[in-house]
């Protein structure tokens, strides 16, 4: 596993300044503060599969959720003076990752609707569009499998903002209510209500998997 | 990186159907950063450095040039309104204070009759006598006086040959009566009614039957150096009548003025 190869990795180029036991977050935070330049190369090996899942999933894009994580990263790394160790970095990461990939998704529908087609489009359509189930036989397991999982994607993708983050964080991620309350900067009751609406809408569109 | 544990046993499902959408998204393959992702995010990190770096030196230039440009452009403002003096023979100059002696030329006439000889009166004003500018201010002022100088003489007494003037000390040093010796002699705008341009050489008149009457004389300026005195008829300036309320047609400076007092016209001619 990648991260296996990272934290052996990490022993070793972190042997001489850093203890056996892994460091927090906010720990590796102030390292990076002081100058620890490694200390946040850490942080980067901890969450940067995490939060390009999360934003591929989220975008349905891979290229733009790898791009979109880097420059989480420089937010972080820019803002760390900003930073209060209050909150979980976890949630606080999570939540500038969400913020940019609300931006992105915002800068494609102004595209959409600078474009010429745009103007034919409505505000229905101006998400990711979901398509319809094929239903033709395919001989290779594996490709039934991609097949699915494009198709899963492409929903996950088509839902609503509101709706799409905190499914993601919840069922991909598999962060608390908690968690997502916080990183969506909602109450705990709305952000459950959402995850559920969320959870439904995919269940309309994936009838066919479930 | 494998997935993980589904979150399948949450008590917050409504149905099933919302259990199995659980499953079904927890169990999506994940992906995983490549491998290069660390090195790109320090080669941003990098030219996030070098930017703001190179930006660090905009606002403080931003903050020292806005305010710096501020301070010259009032202080400019101040110097130039403070310096600037109008070009209103009436208003007070501090080159008058400093002028040199100015020579009045008077000519009396009887009305209707043979002309007299000349009056000439040396009028010096005792301000006059006790400079205060400095030697750069006279040496303009004796540049504009030098240009000026052939005109005056031709308009004063040469023309008719009737009267004299007295000489000053030095041509270099002659100073126009009541305007700054670093501009330009006071010239009324062609077309100027009668009224503005007494107004402008210092005398405050009315018309009334017997033609421009006046009431008063300002201090310091061309009519106060020409002795020009409250109850004179202003007969007419620079050789241009005015017994008539109307405007008049040239130029005028208030070098050669024409009153009648006490029944006699009076020709002053003010030589620089």
């Amino acid at each position: 596993m990648a991260f296996d190869k990272i934290d052996s990795i990490r022993a070793e180029v972190f042997q001489p300044s850093m203890p056996e036991e892994k460091l927090s977050d906010h720990a590796l935070i102030e390292a990076t503060k002081n100058g620890d330049e490694t200390a946040f190369e850490e942080i980067v090996n901890r969450y940067r599969n995490s939060i390009t899942n999360y934003l591929y999933r989220f975008l349905n894009d891979y290229e733009e959720a790898v791009d979109l994580a880097q420059e989480t990263f420089v937010r972080v790394y820019f803002a760390l003076d900003r930073y209060h160790t209050q909150y979980a970095f976890s949630t606080y990461i999570y939540r500038i990752a969400t913020n940019l990939a609300i931006s992105e998704i915002r800068r494609r529908k102004r595209r959409r609707l600078l474009s010429l087609t745009g103007l034919f489009q409505t505000e229905e359509d101006s998400s990711v569009e979901f398509q319809p189930t094929d239903h033709r036989m395919l001989q290779d397991d594996e490709l039934v499998d991609d097949e699915r999982t494009e198709v899963i994607a492409r929903a996950i993708a088509a839902l609503p903002e509101k709706y799409r983050i905190p499914v993601v964080l919840r069922d991909i991620e598999g962060k608390s209510y908690d968690e997502i309350a916080e990183i969506m900067e909602l109450g705990l009751g709305t952000t459950k209500s959402r995850i559920s609406r969320g959870r439904g809408l995919l269940k309309e569109k994936l009838q066919h998997y479930i | 990186m494998g997935n993980q544990d589904p979150k399948i046993k949450e008590p917050g499902f409504t149905d099933v159907g919302e259990e199995r959408i659980s499953m079904l998204l927890s169990a999506l393959p994940r992906v995983e950063a490549p491998g290069d992702f660390g090195f790109r995010v320090k080669a941003r990190i990098a030219d996030g450095r070098h930017a703001q770096s190179s930006a660090k030196w905009l606002p403080t230039v931003i903050k020292t040039a806005v305010p710096l440009g501020l301070a010259v452009f009032v202080g400019g403002y101040f110097a130039l309104t403070s310096l600037y003096i109008p070009n209103d023979p009436v208003a007070p100059l501090a080159a008058v204070e400093t002028a040199e002696p100015v020579r009045v030329h008077i000519q009396e006439q009887s009305i209707g009759a043979q002309v007299q000889p000349p009056l000439v009166l040396d009028k010096v004003s005792e301000e006059a006598k006790t400079p205060s500018v400095s030697d750069r201010a006279r040496e303009t002022a004796a540049k504009a006086s030098a240009i000026k100088r052939p005109v005056s003489r031709k308009t004063a007494t040469d023309s008719d040959d009737s009267g004299s003037y007295v000489e000053a000390a030095s041509d270099a040093r002659k100073l126009s009566p009541g305007a700054d010796p670093a501009n330009k002699p006071e010239t009324v705008v062609k077309g100027t009614p009668a009224g503005e341009i007494l107004t402008r050489i210092g005398v405050n008149a009315l018309f009334g039957e017997s033609g421009w009457k006046a009431e008063s004389v300002s201090p310091n300026t061309v009519a106060s150096r020409a002795g020009v005195k409250a109850g004179d008829i202003i007969e007419s300036v620079d050789d241009q009548d005015m017994t008539d309320l109307g405007s008049v047609a040239k130029p005028a400076t208030g070098k050669k003025l024409r009153v009648k007092r006490d029944g006699k016209s009076v020709d002053i001619v003010i030589e620089r």
